[in-house]
């Protein structure tokens, strides 16, 4: 065995670990022949010895008695905190929920309130939309969307609607529904208006389409015969003089928008152009 | 019923999670020992291992939960927590110098044992102070070895788990701690061998 590998090992050789016997055997060979290494094994025993020596001295150190009643009494004030903070945990645990059973019951009775104000608002204004003179119930829901809950959303973000007003005003065919719906019936059809033949609606040139969105009311008025001529329909000069009915379509503004003429379906006097739609009822 | 010897660490500290005092008391007297000594071994400060061995306590009281009994014994664990806090308290008080009246205050065996021999027992006190210092004098991480596997006649698989690193780290630093050990201590040794030429040379004289 070389010196370096003697020192290598010579701590486990002194410390009495395990190892491999045969390499125990070389090492304290090569003590015996080598004083240089001999010295190195000799230190490392006394070394040995001498931690030995402390470990057994230090053995019997304790600490003082009082010591384990610190440790004791911390204990006890520790279980004491965690006692209270957990009864104090609960109770706010309780509370919170107690907090959040309020909150919870303040927000439906805020939302059914709310939900009820909004479908007041929507009869009340339901009942205020005028509507046209010689359309009655066209531009009205029907009565089952009048009666349908509106739901949370469309009352918080479009808030009351009002009925609007067709944007296409061109026939004047009246649907099955809307005639069945109350406000339809509370302007009834005279007999007259079953048995009229219309024009289209002709601009007046007062603006345009999306003011008609604010609202519009028809009306009848009674023109000169000469006044289709103005609009481009053909008319008899023989009979001008004689008045006519028509109906014109007023903004909200007051101003006409647009105008149509109407003739009794008994009396043809009107060409009307194709297109133009004959009421069927 | 169970005595305090039969039932594990691992049940003991389950009881004292639970709030049992008397499962705190139990532990307290089987593991005091070997922290309190590592902490006196590792500073040379009574006063310094009291507290370490009581904070340990602490920490095990506030997170006793976090021992896994897989990993090892609930004395490594204690063990570990002692060193890591000995590793804060030497880190913090190596910018203060001790006083004149803690430095000589290690009990010591010798006191409490009637000398059969005052000049072998005045050797032996001599010896253990010298080795003390030199184990005192070494690098932190040095030390730990010494003490945990000569002192505390820990193997190196038990020191690596309680360092928590790698047994032939333990193994390597122990080499090289003792290699330091035996360089500290040869004055002592040459010393005495010096002492004793001298009582030779007046003996013949």
């Amino acid at each position: 065995m070389k010196c370096e590998k003697f020192q290598a090992i010579a701590g486990q050789v002194a410390r009495n670990e395990i190892m491999d016997a045969d390499e125990r055997a070389q090492a304290v060979a090569h003590a015996g022949v080598c004083k240089r290494c001999d010295d190195v094994l000799a230190a490392q025993n006394n070394l040995s010895d001498s931690l030995r020596s402390l470990a057994e001295d230090t053995k019997a150190a304790s600490p003082t008695a009082g010591l384990e009643e610190k440790v004791l009494r911390a204990f006890r004030e520790r279980t004491k905190v965690a006692s209270i903070s957990a009864s104090s945990g609960r109770r706010r645990y309780w509370a919170a929920a107690a907090a959040a059973v309020v909150l919870l019951a303040f927000g439906i009775a805020a939302w059914r309130w709310q939900v009820a104000s909004v479908q007041r608002q929507n009869q009340a204004s339901s009942r205020q939309t005028p509507l046209p003179v010689n359309d009655p119930g066209r531009d009205a829901p029907p009565a089952a969307l009048v009666n349908e809950t509106p739901t949370p959303k469309s009352l918080i973000a479009v808030g009351p609607r009002t009925a609007k007003p067709r944007r296409h005003l061109r026939t004047k065919v009246e649907r099955p529904e809307i005639a069945q719906q109350p406000e339809a019936s509370s302007v009834p059809a005279t007999p007259t208006e079953t048995q009229e033949v219309v024009t289209h609606f002709v601009s007046l040139g007062y603006g345009n389409a999306f003011d008609l969105q604010d609202g519009v009311q028809m009306v009848r008025v009674d023109l000169p015969r000469s006044a289709l001529a103005r609009f481009g329909l053909p008319m008899n000069m023989d009979r001008a003089d004689e008045r006519i009915k028509a109906d014109v379509l007023v903004g909200a503004d007051g101003l006409a928008r647009a105008i149509r003429f109407v003739q009794p379906a008994d009396q043809p006097n009107i060409d009307l152009k194709p297109g133009n739609e004959r009421n069927e009822q | 019923m169970k005595t305090e010897t039969t039932v594990s660490d691992a049940d003991l500290l389950r009881s004292m999670l639970a709030g049992d005092e008397d499962a705190l008391g139990a532990l307290y007297r089987r593991l005091h020992p070997s922290i309190y000594r590592f902490a006196l071994q590792m500073s040379g400060s009574q006063a310094l291992a009291e507290d370490v061995t009581q904070e340990v306590f602490m920490v095990l009281l506030r997170d006793g939960k976090s021992y896994d009994s897989k990993r090892g014994p609930l004395n490594w664990f204690l063990l570990g927590i002692a060193r890591n806090l000995m590793r804060q308290r030497l880190g913090r008080e190596q910018f203060y110098a001790p006083l004149a009246d803690e430095q000589g205050e290690l009990p010591s065996a010798v006191q409490t044992q009637q000398p059969s021999d005052p000049l072998t027992e005045l050797s032996r006190h001599q010896t253990i102070e010298a080795v003390r210092k030199a184990v005192l004098s070494l690098p932190t991480r040095y030390r730990e070895v010494v003490v945990l596997c000569e002192l505390q006649e820990l193997s190196y698989a038990e020191a690596a788990a309680v360092l928590n690193c790698a047994i032939g780290t333990v193994r390597s630093r122990l080499h090289r701690a003792r290699a330091m050990l035996v360089e500290k201590m040869r004055p002592v040794e040459e010393g005495k061998a010096e002492t004793s030429r001298v009582k030779a040379a007046r003996c013949f004289a």
